[in-house]
């Protein structure tokens, strides 16, 4: 990855004027030794980064389970596959809601966050590699304190939110349109609630996409304080069972880091609702997943969700 | 957790030394191969100023130290090959030592950043490192350097004429080497700040990040 930038357009009008001012004062007679008055500075950026692969899939999933339950033998509420390209920054998220109906290897159809139940994050990866063709680099595997903790270990998030809503139990002073700042709690509501949300679970996917997007513009804005990144690998060592070296991780922190806000975009896997059995599902569109997953593959960009 | 130690250079200069030695045994056996050798340092160069910065998780204060010294010693290392002495930079095979080889490739698409790749000479008047490190159950997994080398430099014959260029025939479409000289003298100064990764690889450190952030003056007075 690669960028060069020059220096702002409020430096670049005060050097204008600036400029402007001194000309008069360059105006010395010939032979005279002008002082300098002003100065244009051009500060150059360039960053690098390598990690293999180059664009690296993070499957990042949400355990319901409650304290003393496993979260790897849990119900995935929060499914997320997000990609990262480190040649240009960009990176993607595919929001699959919990309850779409798929071919999980082994077991037949069922309901996707069943994966984890019946195979852990293992069966979890195989299954969305069916679903979008994109094999998982990594699995994390988070619970709702794992998140909550993480969250307040960065010092909270800015979140973005497209709807008002509440939750009587989890949030009843709610979330406002626009920006809400939050520390870990309502970071994890913001994730969790989906009742009072026009799509529901679409909706909340797209929330869990917001969140994770806030969580890395907050990670890319400290990145140059020293043991912020640090502080971050920690948390993340201490509440996700991320089950990679630490080094590896200190290196996925790195390329989070590196990620440009700007390039950062997430689509959410529609489809049919349908009964099963006397329950409730999603019949996701699987052409759709595919063709995302074919987008997305070598660049972590999805032109049109 | 966090803590933030900070020893004076007189407190590395002993691990310095020691890990320059091992610096130079690294580069066999690592799954990363080391992407080049540094040549021999600029005599009249300012000394390096390292020194430990901030360690997050528990280490002993003399395994941070030695940590310190070593990442200090590997980056340092890139600063003599690829910013310091005659014709600093020019080979683009041992620019950047102790990058991990893709990396490097990337480092020399950016050599304009990255090295002093074109000028004929350069020596540092500020040359210091920080480390900060990551460290799980007693031992460090990851450091990030960073850092601050301020460069006294003299262009070639070709100054400011934009024809002088990188070594390596790809790095004409990322754009050559700052012109960093003035007009008639062709000398300058360049403040270069930014901070580099690292991993243990081996029996040392590879950088595989690098963020550069480069400011070339005519005369000035940055340090």
């Amino acid at each position: 990855m690669s960028s060069k930038r020059g220096v702002g357009a409020r430096l670049c009008r005060r050097l204008t004027v600036a400029a402007v001012l001194g000309l008069t004062v360059l105006a010395v007679p010939d032979g005279d030794v002008a002082p300098t008055t002003s100065a244009l500075v051009k500060v150059e950026r360039a960053q690098g980064i390598d990690l293999s692969p180059q664009v690296v899939w993070i499957l990042a999933l949400g355990s319901d389970a409650r304290m003393g339950q496993d979260v790897l033998r849990s119900r995935a509420d929060a499914i997320q596959l997000v990609g990262i390209d480190t040649r240009t920054g960009a990176a993607t998220a595919i929001g699959v809601a919990r309850d779409s109906w798929v071919a999980i290897p082994g077991h037949g159809s069922n309901r996707i966050n069943a994966a984890l139940f019946y195979g852990g994050p293992q069966l979890m990866a195989e299954t969305m590699k069916g679903l979008t063709g994109i094999e998982p680099d990594y699995v994390m595997v988070s619970s709702f304190w794992g998140l909550r903790h993480m969250v307040d270990a960065i010092g909270g998030i800015t979140v973005d939110s497209e709807f008002a809503f509440s939750d009587p139990y989890l949030r009843p002073e709610g979330y406002r349109v626009g920006k809400n700042k939050l520390e870990g709690y309502g970071a994890l509501h913001f994730a969790r609630i989906r009742k009072s949300l026009p799509r529901g679970d679409f909706d909340r996917s797209a929330n869990q996409q917001e969140v994770i997007a806030a969580i890395q513009r907050k990670v890319a804005a400290n990145a140059d304080r020293p043991g912020f990144l640090d502080t971050g690998v920690l948390s993340v060592l201490k509440n996700m069972d991320a089950q990679v070296r630490p080094a590896e991780l200190f290196r996925l922190a790195r390329a989070v880091a590196a990620v440009d806000p700007g390039k950062v975009t997430g689509c959410v896997l529609t489809g049919s609702f349908a009964n099963v059995g006397g329950a409730s599902v999603v019949m996701p569109d699987t052409a759709l997943a595919k063709r995302w997953g074919d987008d997305a593959r070598k660049d972590a960009r999805i032109e049109r969700c | 957790m966090a803590n933030r130690p900070r020893r004076t250079v007189t407190s590395l200069l002993i691990p310095l030394a020691l890990s320059l030695a091992l610096v130079g045994c690294t580069g066999s056996g690592d799954d990363e191969e080391d992407s080049g050798t540094p040549p021999a340092a600029a005599p009249s160069s300012a000394p390096l100023d390292a020194a430990a910065g901030r360690v997050t998780g528990r280490m002993k204060a003399a395994s941070r130290d030695e940590t310190a010294a070593e990442v200090a010693a590997v980056v340092d290392a890139w600063f003599e090959a690829a910013y310091l002495g005659e014709e600093p930079g020019a080979d683009a095979a041992t620019a950047w030592p102790g990058f991990t080889r893709r990396l490097a490739v990337q480092a020399r698409k950016d050599a304009g950043l990255t090295s002093n790749a074109g000028l004929a000479s350069a020596t540092a008047t500020v040359r210091k490192v920080r480390v900060d490190l990551l460290a799980v159950k007693g031992r460090a997994v990851g450091a990030t350097a960073r850092f601050r080398l301020v460069l006294d430099t003299t262009s070639g014959d070709d100054a400011g004429s934009g024809a002088a260029g990188p070594a390596d025939p790809e790095q004409t479409d990322t754009g050559a080497p700052a012109d960093t000289g003035a007009p008639g003298d062709g000398t300058g100064r360049s403040v270069l700040t930014g901070r580099v990764s690292l991993t243990p690889a081996g029996s040392g450190w590879r950088i595989f990040e690098y963020r550069v952030a480069r400011n070339d003056q005519q005369g000035g007075d940055a340090q």
